[in-house]
């Protein structure tokens, strides 16, 4: 796996100096110029020399100009314009969550003393609300990945599946990050979220998607203990995922059997060895190295990685790109993609079984005081 | 003729100059090297860097040698022009 170390401001910064010396350069190419055509007189040299002359101008002409120190100038603002680039791609991204990950734990705990990363006595409202996806077979991974648009505004999906043995499979979908602000509000998933669910605490947007999947199971009556669960999220949606799945409150109440997660830094999550995950990462996109680290190398891991950099591309980071690139790997030749069949054809509970309900709900975040498990 | 030679040997400590700025910032790239910057996009970068301090390495070359030529020339046009000296110029 990549990994990815940054500080924007430290590229900047380099970017600056090499824009500098690109100036330096530049300024010398013009002092050398100068020096030379002043040495332009026709009366300076003996005939016999001036062939020489004519030569060492040619010479001094070249190290001027574009193959000399104007075209080193040139080549040193190209790469500054490459690293600043590099720079701001990587700015984005930090605005967003890179920045507070680096201390973890420590940071966030630094943070919510000044009321920001924290959900402090907040508590999940679920509201129902009516599905926007319509029902049908999921005919493989892409179609999981799919699942992740339109969630905006907190929606929480959860389907309901004929496992083909008279039971349920569940499937639930987590959204990704909505709101990059960091103090808490409404909508839980947010920065604070993304924070929290990476250090390992427990998240109103987590115990939302809890709460909608217990709910789901409640109204269904049909649920049982041993139900498989699949979790799917992108982004913050996949960290949500990986978190839930190894979160051993979560997993005492239902059985989670696969993880499917897009664009998500989830190798530090200690999954059990029973839940397969599914991780697909694009190497353009920063937001999977950003937990700095490696996908775990075992049996019922599976790491997709597609892309070939070498630029950072954020917008490579988009659910629409994922969902572009899983269908294009389920479609390739069996083998060509490694684990991406295997996987798929443990997930039998899930894929190529009718739907029997669709629930969606929007989570959000409230005071402890104003808690209604349900509106 | 004295201030035509002295133009040469103002081009040749010209030329010296640009060829310890070159020197220089050939060093400094290598400060720019990021080392503790990871990934895909860290690694063509440096490469492109390496690029750099070949390309400032072979222009400092050819800087210095272009000083030495010129300097050579100027001596040359100083000797030549040294016996002439004391003669009048035709009228």
């Amino acid at each position: 796996m990549t990994s990815v170390s940054v500080r924007s401001d430290a590229l900047a910064n380099a970017a600056a100096r090499l824009g500098e010396s690109a100036e330096v350069l530049r300024c010398e190419a013009s002092a050398v110029a100068s020096a030379l055509v002043r040495c332009r007189s026709p009366g300076l040299l003996a005939p016999h020399r001036v062939p020489g002359w004519v030569h060492l101008e040619a010479r001094g002409a070249a190290v001027v100009g574009p193959g000399g120190l104007w075209g080193a100038g040139l080549a040193l603002d190209v790469l500054a314009v490459r690293l600043a680039a590099a720079a701001r791609g990587y700015q984005e991204v930090e605005r967003g969550v890179a920045a507070v990950l680096r201390a973890v734990g420590r940071a966030a705990d630094v943070a919510a003393r000044g009321g920001l990363l924290t959900d402090g006595d907040a508590a999940p409202v679920l509201r129902e609300v009516r599905p926007r996806w319509a029902p049908r077979p999921l005919t493989g991974p892409a179609d999981l990945v799919a699942l992740g648009a339109g969630l905006e505004g907190g929606r929480v999906r959860v389907l309901e599946l004929d496992d083909g043995s008279g039971g349920s499979a569940w499937v639930v979908v987590v959204p990704g990050t909505q709101s990059w602000d960091p103090r808490a509000g409404a909508a839980p998933f947010d920065l604070t979220s993304d924070v929290r669910a990476l250090t390992g605490d427990a998240t109103v947007a987590g115990a939302g998607v809890a709460a909608a999947l217990e709910r789901a199971k409640a109204a269904s009556g049909r649920a049982g203990a041993d139900d498989p669960v699949l979790l799917v999220g992108h982004s913050q949606g996949g960290i949500h995922a990986a978190a839930l799945a190894s979160d051993r409150a979560f997993t005492s109440r239902h059985r989670v059997t696969h993880v499917l997660a897009t664009g998500a830094p989830v190798g530090a999550f200690p999954l059990a060895e029973t839940v397969r995950m599914l991780s697909v990462e694009h190497r353009e996109d920063p937001v999977p190295a950003l937990d700095l680290t490696p996908s775990p190398d075992r049996d019922g891991w599976v790491t997709v990685r597609a892309g070939d950099g070498p630029a950072l591309d954020v917008r490579r980071h988009a659910l629409d790109e994922y969902v572009h690139t899983v269908r294009a790997a389920q479609g390739a030749p069996p083998g060509t993609v490694r684990g991406l069949g295997g996987w798929a054809a443990t997930a039998g509970a899930f894929l190529h079984r009718p739907v029997r309900v669709v629930t969606e709900v929007v989570v959000e975040r409230a005071a402890a005081s104003l808690r209604a498990d349900v509106r | 003729m004295e201030a035509e030679i002295q133009e040469l040997e103002r081009l040749a400590m010209r030329l010296h100059e640009a060829r310890g700025t070159v020197r220089a910032r050939r060093v400094a790239l290598s400060r720019y090297a990021l080392v503790w910057w990871h990934g895909a996009a860290a690694d063509r970068y440096r490469a492109l860097v390496d690029e750099r301090r070949a390309a400032l390495g072979r222009l400092a070359d050819e800087l210095g040698w272009l000083e030495e030529s010129v300097l050579a020339l100027a001596a040359a046009a100083r000797a030549e022009a040294a016996p002439l000296r004391g003669v009048p110029e035709a009228s």
